[in-house]
């Protein structure tokens, strides 16, 4: 059988077809029906085509590698990851971040007030002995 | 080393980093943070290791080859620059040569791929049905065997990694037109490997009007 170039793209209609198809099985979205009466093919042959995708699509699965292996070769890479304060404060749960900077927040909030509690009777302190002397 | 200051241990954290471009992790790797070597570590290792699983047909080789691979990239990122190829290319890329080498070097080009997957696959409790659609995929795998390599790859990228034809042809240095045309050709290949007519043809290029 003989195509003729697209005119736009210079792909074959039947090129054209495959990559659809293949990404209409990829995605499951598409209807396969419809790339066939878009580019007008013989249906036998289109039939064949979608066979073969449907087959290669099921047949070549991704593979994954032990968890163990992915982990050990990391640590070759990498080494141990950088543990600094933040890190390990990103890393603990978020409930126990927000109790850490609460009381984070309480801590500094009452050293301040004790400090301006001295600082206030410092002064005041200061105020009446001067009176004192005054009189 | 020199210790980071709170305000640099913040902008390194480790969960930005997964939110980071591909591109701005290796500036960070380039930098010599290990850390955004192995969140790109984590984003591809899966992948590169189905990708060499398939081609070589076992998992042995394919843990000792993306072991390979990565520490590869690692020792070359300084000089890895992005200019049209991504990083995941580029690991692509040190993944072909590789394994082209490993091929070479073992003198068994035609490797049984996915043996251990189809031997597991195959030993389960299979209804007849089963039983069937495991011989017709078996007998898919070992025609992609008789393919080129160059197919095989292709093959490979699209659907066990699910690339798009625009990425395959940035791996391949082949445009997506090229990739398009290629695909189209191999899947021809395939179909009379399949059907048996593939021994008398030299490949089912014959059954096109361009060459490619």
């Amino acid at each position: 059988m003989t195509y003729t170039p697209n005119n736009t793209s210079g792909e074959l209609p039947i090129e054209q077809f495959v990559a659809n198809v293949t990404d209409a099985v990829q995605s499951g979205k598409q209807s396969i029906a419809y790339f066939v009466e878009k580019y007008a093919l013989d249906p036998e042959e289109a039939a064949q085509f979608v066979q073969m995708i449907r087959l290669l699509a099921s047949a070549l699965v991704p593979v994954k590698p032990n968890k163990e292996f992915t982990n050990q070769l990391k640590h070759d890479l990498i080494g141990e990851p950088e543990r600094t304060l933040v890190a390990r404060l990103t890393q603990l749960p978020p409930r126990v971040q927000i109790a850490a900077i609460a009381a984070l927040g309480a801590g500094l909030w009452l050293l301040a007030r004790r400090r301006y509690a001295a600082l206030v009777e410092e002064v005041e302190g200061d105020g009446s002995a001067e009176i004192a002397a005054a009189r | 080393m020199k210790k980071l200051s709170l305000r640099e241990q913040w902008a390194k954290r480790p969960k930005s980093l997964k939110r980071l471009e591909d591109t701005e992790l290796v500036d960070l790797a380039k930098a010599g943070s290990k850390d955004a070597f192995g969140e790109l570590y984590e984003r591809y290792v899966e992948r590169i290791y189905s990708y060499i699983y398939y081609r070589t047909g076992n998992h042995h080789d394919a843990e000792d080859l993306t072991a390979r691979v990565f520490f590869r990239a690692m020792a070359h990122i300084e000089s890895y620059t992005e200019r049209g190829v991504p990083f995941q290319a580029w690991l692509y890329r040190i993944a072909h040569n590789l394994i082209a080498n490993w091929h070479r070097d073992r003198g068994r080009r035609k490797i049984i791929a996915l043996d251990e997957f189809l031997a597991a696959s195959l030993k389960s409790d299979a209804p007849d049905q089963q039983a069937e659609e495991n011989e017709e995929r078996e007998a898919l795998l070992a025609a992609i065997r008789r393919l080129p390599e160059e197919r095989q790859q292709l093959l490979l990228l699209k659907f066990v990694e699910r690339l798009s034809n625009a990425e395959i042809g940035q791996l391949m240095n082949r445009t997506e037109g090229a990739i398009k045309s290629l695909y189209h050709r191999t899947l021809i290949a395939l179909r009379d490997e399949l059907t048996g007519s593939g021994s008398q043809r030299a490949s089912g290029d014959s059954l096109n009007t361009r060459k490619g």
